[in-house]
């Protein structure tokens, strides 16, 4: 199906990346490693909560030129220092409140079909494994989840006018619940599915 | 005498050390891709954050071992893999019950064997209690600081063990933990992880001074 590249910075490689849902395949590249080349023919480029942020940021004009080319991110985690272009601080929500951390579904999109958002809030009925604050949201971007504490958007698609997509996750990476038996690993999945065949049509 | 933090770049590391610099607990940064350019011999103690990547640091065993040798303490947070890279060190692996809490009246497990030991003064049980990731070796002439022992309930493979200890190495010593509170502190999720921070990092850096204190008398008489 989609060819995907994950940047690895961490002993072990995770499980949803290891054994990625739908026929996808991804290749596994040191974070320190990375090259435009690799990033060449690709569908979609997984970025971890997990990575070295120092050296991200010197990949912020590589990583420009991939998505000005056309090219899918998707995005993950509370960053500390955004290393793209355009993409401002993250920010826990104020309250600092489990409940203002529980989410609803924004515009019907193909990465949230089949989620039901009680799925993404609760793990074992533990509220706040998702999403605990957010980035703010570009213009035109689209927005997938809110958390209903101050309706602040939580996941979005921005769709960059330069070109390219990132789809980003301000929480634990997305691939992170892709074995429970809930609706919330279908995220991952239709977030796959969609860089392979709707990112370029936005 | 602040402590000296590796840098591996990691956000929730860099939120915890920007949320704690009001306490000047913190002084050089050394950037892990550089580790190899460190002079580590200054400094009386060297941080560890939790999930800074085991596998980068192997490389960099030997300089580790050399600096606590020398009289470095050495301190080590969770989910480093810390056996691949310090000696005689095994860690044990163990399923995570995130939930143990949800069942009334359960307790994790956790307890204090050396209330005594500078690190943990202030520091309670219930500070060191979020979820256990796996347990520690003792290595030889080391001390047991915390140790687990769950219910079945909470841990259905029946681990049980060391969550901290502290061990000598040449002049030095080694202080590591399984626990992960940087990682939670600094991704704004369990606020006991804030407590715990907020008691041991100042112990310590007050026990690296009076290693550090000691081992400078000593050298004198």
């Amino acid at each position: 199906m989609g060819s995907f590249v994950f940047l690895q910075n961490t002993v072990s490689v995770p499980g949803g990346i290891a054994s990625p849902p739908d026929d996808h395949t991804i290749t596994v590249i040191d974070q320190y490693e990375l090259t435009a080349d690799a990033l060449s023919d690709v569908d979609g480029l997984l970025l971890s909560q997990h990575l070295d942020e120092h050296h991200m940021a010197e990949c912020t004009p590589l990583l420009d030129r991939y998505l000005r080319q056309g090219g899918s991110i998707s995005l993950n985690g509370p960053l500390y220092q955004p290393y793209l272009d355009g993409l401002g601080a993250y920010a826990p929500l104020p309250s600092g409140r489990a409940q203002d951390w529980i989410l609803r579904l924004g515009t019907q999109h193909a990465i949230t079909d089949g989620l039901l958002a009680d799925d993404l809030t609760y793990r074992c009925g533990v509220i706040g494994f998702w999403a605990r604050g957010s980035f703010p949201v570009p213009l035109g971007s689209t927005v997938l989840t809110y958390m209903v504490g101050d309706d602040t958007p939580a996941d979005f698609i921005w769709n960059r006018s330069g070109g390219g997509s990132v789809v980003v996750h301000p929480g634990n990476d997305v691939w992170f619940v892709h074995n429970d038996t809930t609706s919330a690993g279908r995220f991952y999945a239709n977030m796959l599915d969609w860089m392979v065949e709707g990112a370029a049509c936005h | 005498m602040p402590l000296a933090v590796i840098d591996a770049g990691l956000a929730y590391q860099r939120r915890t050390l920007a949320d704690f610099a009001s306490a000047d607990l913190f002084s050089v940064r050394f950037a892990l891709r550089d580790l190899n350019q460190a002079d580590l011999s200054s400094q009386a103690a060297l941080l560890i954050p939790c999930r800074t990547p085991g596998h980068r640091l192997a490389c960099h065993k030997e300089l580790l071992s050399s600096y606590v040798r020398r009289g470095g303490l050495l301190v080590v947070m969770g989910e480093t893999n810390p056996d691949l890279f310090l000696e005689g060190l095994a860690f044990t692996p163990e399923p995570t019950n995130f939930w143990w809490w949800r069942e009334p009246g359960m307790e994790l497990g956790v307890l204090i064997d050396s209330p005594s030991h500078p690190v943990l003064a202030d520091v309670s049980a219930q500070d060191c209690a979020w979820h256990v990731h796996g347990t520690l070796s003792v290595p030889e002439g080391g001390q047991v600081l915390l140790s687990w022992h769950p219910a079945p309930a909470v841990s259905p493979t029946g681990g049980a063990g060391a969550l901290m200890v502290d061990y000598p190495l040449g002049e030095g010593r080694v202080i590591v933990t399984s626990l992960d509170p940087i990682y939670h502190h600094g991704s704004g999720f369990m606020p006991a992880t804030t407590r715990f921070l907020m008691r041991f990092l100042p112990n310590v850096r007050a026990y690296a001074a009076a290693h550090r204190n000691m081992l400078t008398l000593n050298s004198r008489n």
